[in-house]
């Protein structure tokens, strides 16, 4: 079973690789280095999903808050720490976004401004 | 007329890893928020979980694909000018300056953006694999980080949030592109926006011409 839904993923890159073979972003590449890339690729690639797709059903649980804790505690302060540190992280960030995508509106208002004129 | 913009691989890496971030998000989230209705709707825990590890697979050998095909990498890489380009556009947008930078075939904030996906990504990876395998990898850090762990891939999912949602705004939703921009599904772009948009890409494409 494993090796089948291996064999279904590994399928769903094949076509990308054969289609993609001529070319590679713009410019044309030597086609030997261009097919040992294709089959490295292809040899992890199915490593990655073998060794991924076996542990699919075996893995731990990702829901979070389950784990067995030694040191409950002192876990919970570094875990304080950390999220402190990454909330201040994401409140820059978003700051950051939403200014970068009204700075590109402001651009946007001044060069269609331009046009009009 | 139209011009080649984007190659067949670029655009289907792109393609599937927008779908498995987008799936990653829908699986994703329901359970950072405990959203139980959510949850029971995508077929239980159990289902959610697995279709989130399908997902994470997808994604993770599709960038295993860019980073062996070495695509788009070498265009992305920052210049000097890039720095320049950014200061330029801060001091247009104000009003300070009287020109907009000239781009090339990328601008600064694409390749901002495509280097903080990567990094995303890789946080991604790495700390998904360790909430994947926890008993494997808490033979190699101590068992009470999980929960830090655990942490950094939540707060990243929201920031890759907001990043695929600035994203979608700035190429689909924004009033030059609105509907939709289809350069990523077709790889072509007219040969008048890209005199517009991307003037120094264009001028070289034309001096190859010649």
């Amino acid at each position: 079973m494993t090796i089948l839904i291996s064999i279904v993923f590994f399928m769903m890159f094949l076509p990308i690789t054969i289609l993609s073979l001529p070319t590679l972003g713009d410019k044309m590449v030597d086609k030997k280095e261009s097919i040992i890339k294709e089959l490295i690729f292809l040899m992890t690639a199915f490593v990655l999903v073998f060794v991924l797709v076996y542990y699919l059903k075996s893995g731990g649980n990702i829901t979070f808050g389950r784990y067995p804790y030694a040191n409950y505690d002192s876990a919970v302060n570094f875990h304080n720490k950390i999220s402190g540190i990454l909330w201040v992280i994401v409140v820059l960030y978003s700051i950051g976004t939403v200014g970068l995508t009204l700075l590109d509106q402001l651009k946007f208002n001044r060069i269609e401004k331009r046009g009009e004129k | 007329m139209s011009i080649k913009r984007f190659s067949l691989s670029q655009r289907i890496a792109h393609f599937l890893i927008a779908l498995s971030i987008m799936s990653l998000f829908i699986t994703g989230m329901p359970l950072l928020f405990k959203q139980h209705w959510l949850i029971m709707i995508l077929g239980g825990e159990k289902v959610t979980m697995f279709l989130h590890r399908v997902f994470a697979i997808v994604l993770m050998a599709t960038s295993l694909y860019l980073i062996i095909r070495n695509i788009s990498i070498r265009e992305m890489i920052f210049t000097p000018k890039d720095i320049k380009d950014f200061f330029g556009d801060v001091s247009f947008s104000l009003g300070k300056a009287e020109e907009e930078p000239k781009y090339g075939k990328y601008s600064w904030i694409m390749k901002a953006s495509f280097w903080f996906a990567c990094f995303e990504i890789l946080v991604f990876i790495i700390t998904g694999l360790i909430l994947w395998f926890p008993f494997f990898f808490t033979q190699i850090i101590p068992r009470y980080n999980l929960l830090t762990v655990a942490e950094i891939h939540r707060t990243l999912a929201i920031m890759a949030f907001l990043h695929f949602s600035a994203h979608s705004f700035g190429n689909h939703l924004h009033p030059r592109e609105f509907p939709l921009n289809k350069v990523i599904f077709t790889g072509e772009v007219s040969e008048e926006k890209a005199k517009h948009e991307y003037p120094l890409w264009y001028e070289k494409l034309e001096a190859g011409e010649k």
